[in-house]
């Protein structure tokens, strides 16, 4: 099994939603971030000072895969998250040992 | 009753299939069978041992998973073995898993206790006989009133009312959290205990006046009766002791007590309203006795002056004026109003809802409320006496009206008033933009808006609805025609900035420049801007945190640059604007229609449309639809026309943008030994190029069209083959080259950040020369830079370039500019050689 997290931006997170679902995820946890990384957000003058504002608001979301549909998964991602432009976020990938459903405590892939 | 009947009993009536008729009365019943039956044998049915009921046992509401509050009180002298009577009463309770509250002492004792802590003293004031005299229950029930209830009636009115301001402190306003405390939270069953214990307070210091009008109680009646129906179904569907109506468990207890279905959200909205209704009036019933017992113990403060208890111009009511000119009062000094003046101005409505006319001349005096610091003090009284519905009788049908969703922690009209008391409370020192915005936080408009944003709640497009609501309430109460629009703008558009923040991309100056149109204005901007701070506030911390604001903060600073300084700062361009698109639409060519042609009109961005004259618009709608439609797949459009007067051609070039589009055209240009004069480059908002350039004519005129057609192959061969561009240093016909003793500062190449928030402009002064284009759009191309916008034009023999380019989408980083800028401007002085 694999946690594939991917951090982009705020107004793509309907379209990866229906990328994802219409390929059969049907569960992915999303969160609020803020961060940098390249991009580094834009400048704002206030109060007479001129600052550049770093922490660029973007969204989070996490899925849980079988190892065999992450190459699909991934190719799904990118297509609906990416504009060409700095700030497109980037999608992390790790092992995840075990995943167990509370209700009825099955585990391993069944669990997902 | 045997405890395996009780056992049973309880198990039915814990079960969500239980008969209707077990309810917290039915089971205090089946108690009190099985407590008597254990005493039987053991005590006498009258004898001088005291078996009693306490607390909600003693009122008679034992919920499915409630404690059992027993006490025995015992004779001073021939007592029963208290051991015995504890096995017989307490232990088979506690086997059969009750949770038992429980003491055995005497009655002398039992009143010592109640005299040092009065939270024993309240659970006897509850006190039920369930087996023993009924005698000795009356003369104990009399010492507790005189030893206790009597002489410290002013300190137990002063606990109780400092428990209920705790309790309200530590659970919220529970009627508007997502998860309401049924028991101890505002408006719950632990207040209207209170009432009830107020009441006893009062009869027990010989005031035989009604302590609630029949109306009040019987709305407390049916309010806790509801409250007790929900608390039945939440303890059955949790399984265990649970107070709390958590989000989940709320759709399945709206079915278990008969709002419809649990999937259906209306049925479970429709709940929640009654639910908050009810809790709201318990809430307020709660308050109006604590005052009038306060009032009549003289436990608030000394001097008992009208300042102390509260505001009571019961004879002034006549007048509508002199209502609101109560409420202004009530504002302007935070004193609130008294419960007899609440029943007086209420006993008025039945009077006053009948015609509307006394409407008019408060207009202005709630107006002053409304846009005064203690607006929303005011307001909350009024929703909560009913004057706001029926000053605004539409605030009626979105009083109580609940979204079930985690995201809305306030029914719709508490939320109205707490967007005003976010405005009200909007400082100077704020830090969310308050420099900016705080001018307009008293704005009688904004406020209106405030008040009316969510108006059309419940009706689909509650936005659009609001604002149809608010034109006919303002128009009703006499504001001018520019006021309501404005009003119905705000109301309208209130979520605009958080859609347009959080779902389009704030990088393309097209977003920026499409809200700044809509709004028009800066005026319009900053009232947005707060409307949407306030509405997001009194939201949830879920509409309203750092995320959303660091958004916010990012639209409202791109959008007012563009509205101060940019093309937006021309406070007439969206009338101009519009009036260029009504005008392009009489032109509208026959052979399109009506659709397709507005289809064209949405993707100009508002620079072309304002640069461009009418007739090539036309001609450029012309132009892009052949490029469409041609079966090839020819990667552009080619047009052009001579000039004789500017000796130049005009070559209008149509395509899709891609990288190094601006470079092929010039390499190609300069190939040929057309120089370029001027140029306009437009990308549509959908990615179509519309470029326009002015190149000087062909040596030969008589072979003009060849040199285009040849230019033409050349540029499709560039675009056929991408390697080719890259192999290109610029060919420059020999013959056009000339040599310059150069003054070098005549060549000036500036990257500026600060004129836009979504391109770095490059600016270039240089003396003309073939090539100078296609060398500065081939270095950009081969440094990945993309071109988004230029303006070319040459003075005599000096070019004067503008192009507002990017890097991956965004402006060049201040720390390349400067590389950028040498690069550029030696490429440049080396043509010159």
């Amino acid at each position: 099994m694999k946690r594939v997290e991917i951090i982009t931006r705020p107004y793509k997170l309907d379209e990866i939603k229906e990328a994802l679902t219409g390929m059969g995820i049907q569960g992915m946890t999303v969160t609020d971030v803020r961060g940098f990384g390249r991009q580094r957000g834009h400048k704002e003058v206030y109060r007479g000072a001129e600052y550049q504002v770093d922490f660029v608001s973007k969204v989070k979301i996490e899925i849980v895969i079988d190892d065999d549909v992450l190459d699909q998964t991934l190719e799904v991602i990118q297509q609906a998250a990416k504009t060409g432009k700095i700030g497109d976020g980037k999608i992390f990938v790790s092992t995840i040992d075990n995943a167990i459903r509370i209700r009825t405590g099955e585990s391993g892939g069944s669990a997902l | 009753m045997s405890i395996e009947t009780l056992r049973l009993a309880r198990d039915r009536y814990r079960n969500s299939d239980a008969d209707p008729g077990h309810s917290p009365a039915w089971f205090s019943a089946r108690m009190d069978d099985w407590v008597r039956e254990a005493c039987e044998g053991r005590l006498a049915p009258a004898g001088s041992t005291l078996v009693l009921a306490l607390g909600g046992y003693g009122r008679g509401e034992l919920y499915p998973f409630s404690d059992i509050d027993l006490l025995v009180c015992l004779p001073e002298s021939d007592a029963p073995d208290p051991q015995l009577l504890a096995e017989a009463l307490f232990l088979p309770l506690w086997d059969s898993g009750f949770d038992v509250g429980h003491g055995i002492r005497s009655i002398s004792e039992t009143i010592s206790l109640a005299a040092a802590d009065f939270e024993v003293l309240c659970s006897l004031l509850d006190a039920r006989l369930l087996y023993g005299s009924a005698d000795l229950f009356f003369d104990f029930q009399r010492a507790v009133t005189q030893s206790l209830v009597i002489p410290f009636r002013a300190e137990l009115v002063g606990w109780l009312a400092g428990r209920h301001e705790a309790r309200h402190k530590q659970f919220g306003d529970t009627t508007h959290l997502l998860s309401p405390n049924l028991k101890e939270g505002r408006g719950g069953q632990r207040d209207h205990q209170t009432t009830q214990w107020l009441e006893i307070l009062c009869r027990a210091a010989g005031d035989d006046a009604a302590f609630l009008s029949s109306f009040e109680r019987e709305a407390l009646s049916q309010c806790a009766g509801f409250l007790s129906l929900v608390r039945v179904a939440l303890h059955r569907v949790s399984k265990r002791k649970n107070d709390v109506l958590h989000l989940e468990l709320q759709p399945e207890i709206a079915q278990s007590i008969g709002f419809g279905p649990a999937n259906d959200r209306d049925s479970v909205e429709r709940f929640l309203s009654e639910l908050h209704k009810a809790m709201a009036e318990i809430t307020l019933l709660c308050r109006l006795c604590l005052d009038k017992v306060r009032s009549l113990a003289g436990t608030r403060g000394s001097g008992a002056s009208n300042v102390e208890t509260g505001l009571d111009f019961s004879i002034l009511v006549a007048d509508p004026a002199n209502i609101v000119e109560l409420f202004w009062h009530s504002a302007q000094t935070g004193i609130p109003i008294g419960w007899h003046t609440r029943r007086i101005i209420q006993d008025r409505f039945p009077a006053l809802s009948r015609e509307l006319s006394w409407q008019l001349p408060i207009v202005s005096r709630f107006e002053e409320i409304l846009c005064s610091v203690y607006a929303a003090h005011a307001l909350d009284q009024m929703l909560e006496i009913g004057f706001l519905n029926l000053f605004v009788p539409e605030f009626a049908a979105i009083e109580h009206l609940v979204q079930f969703d985690a995201y809305h922690k306030l029914p719709a009209g508490p939320h109205l008033v707490e967007t005003v008391r976010n405005l009200a409370s909007f400082d100077l020192g704020h830090e969310f933009l308050a420099d900016f915005l705080f001018p307009q936080s008293s704005d009688p408009c904004l406020r209106w808006a405030a008040l009316l944003h969510d108006i059309g709640k419940g009706n689909g497009d509650h936005a659009a609805k609001g604002a149809q609501l608010s034109r006919e309430i303002l128009g009703r109460l006499g504001y001018d025609d520019n006021f309501v629009h404005e009003c119905a703008f705000l109301v309208e558009h209130h979520l605009l900035l958080v859609h347009t923040a959080t779902r389009h991309d704030l990088g393309e100056e097209s977003v920026i420049m499409e809200l700044a149109q809509t709004l028009g204005s800066l005026l319009r901007l900053d009232r947005l801007t707060l409307l949407t701070w306030a509405d997001s506030m009194a939201t949830g911390p879920k509409a309203w945190n750092p995320w959303i604001e660091n958004l916010l903060r990012e639209t409202y600073f791109k959008t007012r640059k563009v509205l101060e300084h940019g093309i937006m700062s021309d406070e007439t361009l969206v009338h101009r604007l519009s009036t260029l698109r009504d005008s392009l639409r009489s032109s509208r060519p026959q052979h399109f229609s009506i659709r397709d042609f507005e289809g064209f009109l949405a993707v100009m961005p508002a620079r072309y449309l304002m640069q461009t004259a009418q007739g090539r618009i036309i001609d450029h709608i012309e132009q892009v639809h052949a490029f469409r439609g041609r079966s090839d797949t020819a990667p552009f459009h080619l047009s052009w026309e001579h000039r004789p007067q500017s000796r130049s051609l005009r070559v209008t070039l149509v395509s899709t943008d891609r990288p190094g589009l601006f470079a092929r055209v010039c390499s190609a240009l300069a190939k040929h030994g057309m120089s370029v004069l001027g140029a306009e480059l437009c990308v549509w908002d959908d990615k179509t190029v519309v470029d326009v350039f002015w190149v000087t004519e062909p040596l030969d005129m008589l072979y003009a069209e060849q040199t285009v057609d040849a230019f033409e192959s050349s540029l499709a061969q560039l675009f056929a083959d991408e390697k080719k561009l890259d192999q290109l240093p610029v060919r420059i016909t020999s013959r056009l080259k000339k040599v310059y003793a150069l003054d070098r500062d005549l060549v000036r190449v500036q990257l500026d950040n600060t004129v836009s928030d979504f391109h770095t402009v490059l600016s270039i002064q240089a003396p003309d020369v073939p090539g100078l284009l296609a060398t500065v759009s081939l270095c950009l191309y081969r440094l990945g830079v993309d071109l988004v916008f230029a303006k070319i034009a040459t003075q005599k023999d000096k070019a004067m370039d503008i192009l507002h380019i990017r890097e991956g989408g965004e402006k060049i980083p201040d720390s390349e500019c400067e590389s950028l800028e040498r690069t550029l401007r030696l490429l440049i002085c080396s043509l010159y050689v």
